[in-house]
């Protein structure tokens, strides 16, 4: 019987991990969670958080492990773990399992935490010889840590650090005329801390799957756990990939940059033109600068 | 004796005020030859600026003349737009630009207007003083002269 709890809790945990990555368990699963009370409060999202569903001791707790986030990883923000061996359910209650011997920043002096930010930009510009303009600015981000992604032409995407990316971005447009211009930034912090959040949930939950496994003297006991198993071990594969990525793009800026040539004249005018009722309009513009200097 | 020494004083300071240069010219470029009709110099690619102070009876605002600017090289004069934007002199004045590629008896030509305007006072007749920078040159010398004229413009004085 207690067996049966154990593992209904578990299920739940790891359902809940499921659900809010858009993966819905089974409905007779569902059902059978929110008959025990298992189903709700056993996992707080930085919705939940921020939303004030999470006990303030909690947050702050949660806030000071975030603000080291630029030079840890998700794993670091994981450590925030839930307290549910208490065994208390609809209770949530976070703890700073932080075991690296650094001192835990006082509340009143933590740093604010950095955004987690992805650059992404896009530039046109005409250059007397786009070729050479294409590689002198490849050699210049490669001189900066940088690299090519991919190439078609004078069309370039390059990935540079981020801390670089206003410096390229001001080279680049230093190279001729821009004609087209554009660049972003993408905030991913949220994303970033609940993921580290559900990662950290999800292989507490595989630690006690293991140990049930190991207790586990029915077939069909061991059978449902192995399932339970697998499917967590691909959400933390998948969850593990997204914060690699997430990482691997707030590190480097994406800058796509298309260098062209100087193109034509344009058409004339079709119509014949009327003077402006401005006099001193009349007096500027390019054929009067080349030709009455 | 000092009324007329403070005369001389302020007379020398309007005389070398008018004959300093309105901007720092870029690199490359030389003033040419006061002619009487504003501030010219070259390069010896053949790129060129010229400023020149032109007035208007009708008093409007930059937006106004920065718009009819744009519509009479666009629209009469079949320029192609290129950008557009806003600037500051360097007494923080702001201004407007806008860069359009035109066609000269055949050949392309890239060009650079800068405007600044400013009331005129009623007892000089009214209307507007406005300041036009221009910049122009043949596509490829206009490309490689570009950011050095653009970085120039802010530091206009008129």
């Amino acid at each position: 019987m207690r067996l049966s709890w154990l593992l209904l809790s578990l299920f739940s945990v790891g359902a809940a991990s499921c659900a809010a990555e858009g993966h819905y368990p089974p409905a007779e699963m569902a059902a059978d969670m929110e008959a025990s009370g298992y189903a709700s409060g056993t996992f707080a999202s930085l919705d939940d958080i921020t939303n004030g569903v999470v006990d303030e001791s909690a947050r702050v707790g949660m806030e000071l492990d975030a603000a080291r986030l630029p030079s840890n990883d998700g794993a670091r923000l994981g450590r925030m773990a839930l307290a549910d061996d208490s065994g208390e359910a609809g209770e949530v209650r976070f703890v700073d399992t932080d075991d690296d011997g650094l001192p835990d920043a006082p509340e009143s002096t933590a740093p604010r935490r950095e955004r987690m930010l992805i650059y992404r930009g896009n530039l046109a510009i005409e250059v007397p010889r786009a070729e050479d303009a294409a590689k002198a600015f490849l050699a210049q981000v490669e001189a900066w840590g940088g690299y090519l992604q991919s190439q078609t032409g004078t069309r370039l995407s390059v990935r540079l650090p981020a801390e670089r990316f206003d410096a390229a971005f001001t080279a680049a447009k230093g190279t001729g005329r821009v004609l087209h211009e554009q660049r972003s930034a993408s905030d991913v912090t949220e994303e970033f801390v609940d993921l580290g959040i559900r990662l950290d949930n999800a292989k507490k939950s595989r630690e006690r799957l293991l140990e049930l496994l190991q207790k586990a003297d029915k077939v069909e006991d061991m059978l449902k756990i192995e399932n339970e198993l697998r499917r967590l071990t691909e959400e933390i594969e998948r969850m593990e990939g997204r914060m690699k990525f997430l990482r691997d793009q707030v590190a480097m800026a994406t800058l796509d940059i298309e260098f062209r040539s100087v193109a034509e004249a344009p058409p004339p005018p079709p119509h014949r033109r009327r003077p402006s009722r401005f006099r001193w309009i009349n007096q500027v513009g390019a054929a009067n600068l080349m030709e009455r200097f | 004796m000092r009324r007329l020494r403070h005369f001389v004083a302020a007379l020398s300071a309007a005389f070398f005020a008018a004959c300093a240069a309105p901007l720092q010219l870029p690199e490359g470029f030389v003033e040419l030859e006061d002619a009487g009709y504003g501030y010219r110099a070259v390069t010896s690619d053949d790129a060129r600026l010229w400023l020149r102070e032109l007035r208007d009876p009708t008093e409007g605002e930059i937006e106004f003349w920065a718009e009819a600017l744009q519509r009479d090289l666009v629209e009469e004069r079949g320029y192609e737009l290129v950008a557009s934007g806003d600037l500051q002199d360097a007494s923080g004045a702001g201004g407007r630009w806008l860069e359009a590629t035109s066609n000269v008896r055949g050949q392309r030509i890239d060009y650079l207007v800068a405007l600044w305007c400013r009331k005129r006072s009623w007892w000089l007749g009214g209307g507007e003083d406005l300041l036009v920078a221009e910049f122009a040159a043949g596509a490829e010398v206009y490309a490689r002269r570009l950011a050095q004229v653009k970085a120039a413009l802010s530091t206009v004085r008129w």
